[in-house]
């Protein structure tokens, strides 16, 4: 019994799941709004891959970049249109974001039908401990490292990006320190959801055939878990979380499948939320902290 | 004049808190607004910051209205708030909360000499400069919260209740240091501790539910019967 193909597997698939959770957290960490329409800018951004590289034959790491500028212009309406202008209803803004969401997945419908779409992009594989890994997932999979460091970096070394953390850990206090906290508002919101849809893009190297109006729903509860078991609001924290998340998912799968078990992949799931339990009983505040 | 309010009003929701306050705070001294809980103390350094929104009335620095600008702008102008229960930023050093004390373009150009300055004043913050902030003593968060807001370069000062859960030696020390720093800028300090704060005042204003209902020299207020027989318990 050797685990180590399905350790690597997890890994890999597991750098992909803190990218996408990166901008929930950053969301969640500096507005406190729970983004519940967060799976739908991952769908967006899977169906601007699929797009990009069936009709115009863009590769997916091209057209992330293009996801990016869409999901920073998206991410500054949804400030500006929605969070903003309901202002302290918290309950009204949760609705809003909820109906956003749903809205969101009925114009994919009309855009690009209801049915499950994909496409395989293959430019060879390398063997890693005996295991064949497509160089799409495994380069997806370093690229989504480096962008969450990136990230991490430009919110521990930049004024701009301390006044994010300094707002994250007491948004009065960044206030009186001068940090103009619209800002930090609007700029984390259009940077969430930017990454959100990127990492939306990146997604689509491992689902083949599974991008569909309705895809969102699944990755906004994972986001939640993933989000919650890094601390809200911590970058390192979250990807560390998504990596465990993507471990967990892909381990226990095999084990599960091993030991007879009829639904082994919901039996993975389960040990995951089993592991969120812990981690909120042992340590409330999740692993990292900003 | 430093900074001069006139007719402040204020609230949260349709909850009055401010009725008409004025008052003033020369460069060179130390004002205080003392008074008991509740009467609107708090409220009138937030709203002079801008962080409550004002109802009515007129705040100027150094002969600008400055009353409708948000905080960030008033921070930029040369207001700072130290405020209630100090809003340190926890998971950050000591270091790191003074850097974002002159997060302002005009206090960046700055920050080396700021720093020198808050570390002499504050010998204490420099032993302690890699320590996240949010595991320090009462005391000394108080010290970085005065210090942060020093980095700002402020012409006005403004403090909140600075002697809150700290021990009588501490609240000696840091009135001390608050008393020294009016000679480079206004100071406002609110306080309950009157006894206190009358001491390093060089004039003050009491405040009861939300208007003012005495002000003089602190010198004078000290012999005032209302205020020995409501604050000083003699």
């Amino acid at each position: 019994m050797d685990i180590t193909p399905y350790f690597l597997t997890g890994i890999i698939i597991g750098s992909i799941y803190g990218l996408t959770t990166l901008g929930l957290s950053l969301i969640f960490g500096v507005l406190r709004v729970a983004n519940v329409a967060h799976g739908a800018f991952i769908m967006i951004g899977a169906y601007i891959a699929y797009t990009a590289f069936v009709a115009l034959a863009i590769p997916p790491f091209a057209s992330s970049l293009l996801a990016f500028a869409i999901g920073i212009a998206a991410g500054y309406l949804v400030y500006a249109g929605v969070i903003k202008r309901l202002g302290k209803a918290e309950l009204n803004i949760l609705v809003a974001l909820f109906a956003l969401g749903a809205l969101l997945a009925e114009v994919a419908r009309l855009i690009w039908g209801p049915d499950f779409v994909g496409y395989r992009w293959t430019i060879g594989s390398v063997e890693v401990a005996g295991l064949q890994i497509e160089l799409t997932k495994l380069i997806g999979a370093i690229l989504a490292l480096m962008i969450t460091i990136a990230l991490e970096l430009v919110l521990r070394w930049t004024y701009f990006g301390r006044a994010v953390r300094a707002v994250v850990q007491d948004p009065v206090g960044a206030m009186v320190v001068g940090v103009n906290v619209d800002r930090v508002f609007a700029f984390s919101s259009a940077l969430g959801i930017g990454i959100t849809t990127l990492g939306g893009v990146f997604l689509t190297l491992f689902i083949p055939v599974g991008i569909n109006p309705y895809m969102g729903g699944p990755y906004t509860l994972m986001g939640f878990v993933i989000a919650v078991m890094g601390g809200l609001g911590s970058v390192a924290g979250t990807y560390v979380a998504g990596l465990l998340f993507g471990v967990f998912e892909s381990v226990g799968f095999y084990l599960f499948s091993l030991a007879g078990f009829a639904e082994p992949s919901q039996m993975a799931l389960f040990l995951a939320f089993v592991m969120l339990l812990l981690i909120l009983l042992l340590r409330p505040t999740g692993l990292f902290r900003i | 004049m430093a900074l001069r309010v006139s007719n402040l009003a204020s609230g949260y929701g349709r909850l009055q808190v401010l009725f008409g306050v004025s008052f003033e705070a020369p460069s060179g001294s130390v004002v205080s607004i003392l008074g008991p809980n509740g009467a609107g103390k708090t409220t009138t350094l937030l709203t002079v910051m801008g962080v409550v929104k004002p109802w009515d009335g007129v705040v100027e620095l150094e002969g600008v209205d400055v009353t409708w600008l948000p905080p960030h702008r008033k921070v930029e102008l040369g207001i700072s708030l130290v405020p209630e229960g100090r809003r340190l930023f926890p998971e950050m050093t000591v270091e790191e909360n003074l850097l974002m004390g002159a997060y302002t373009k005009r206090a960046r150009d700055k920050i080396h000499d700021s720093l020198e300055l808050v570390y002499t004043l504050f010998p204490r913050l420099k032993e302690r400069r890699k320590q996240k902030a949010g595991t320090m003593s009462g005391g000394e968060q108080q010290m970085l919260a005065v210090a942060r807001a020093l980095m700002a370069r402020p012409k006005v000062l403004l403090i909140d209740e600075p002697s809150a859960g700290l021990a009588p030696k501490v609240v000696a020390d840091l009135f001390q240091t608050i008393s020294q720093l009016k000679k480079e800028m206004s100071v406002l300090l609110v306080e309950q501790n009157v006894a206190a704060a009358l001491e390093i005042s060089d004039y003050s204003y009491v405040l009861e539910n939300g208007r003012i209902i005495l002000k003089g020299p602190a010198s004078e207020l000290v012999e005032n019967e209302h205020v020995k027989k409501a604050y000083l318990g003699v």
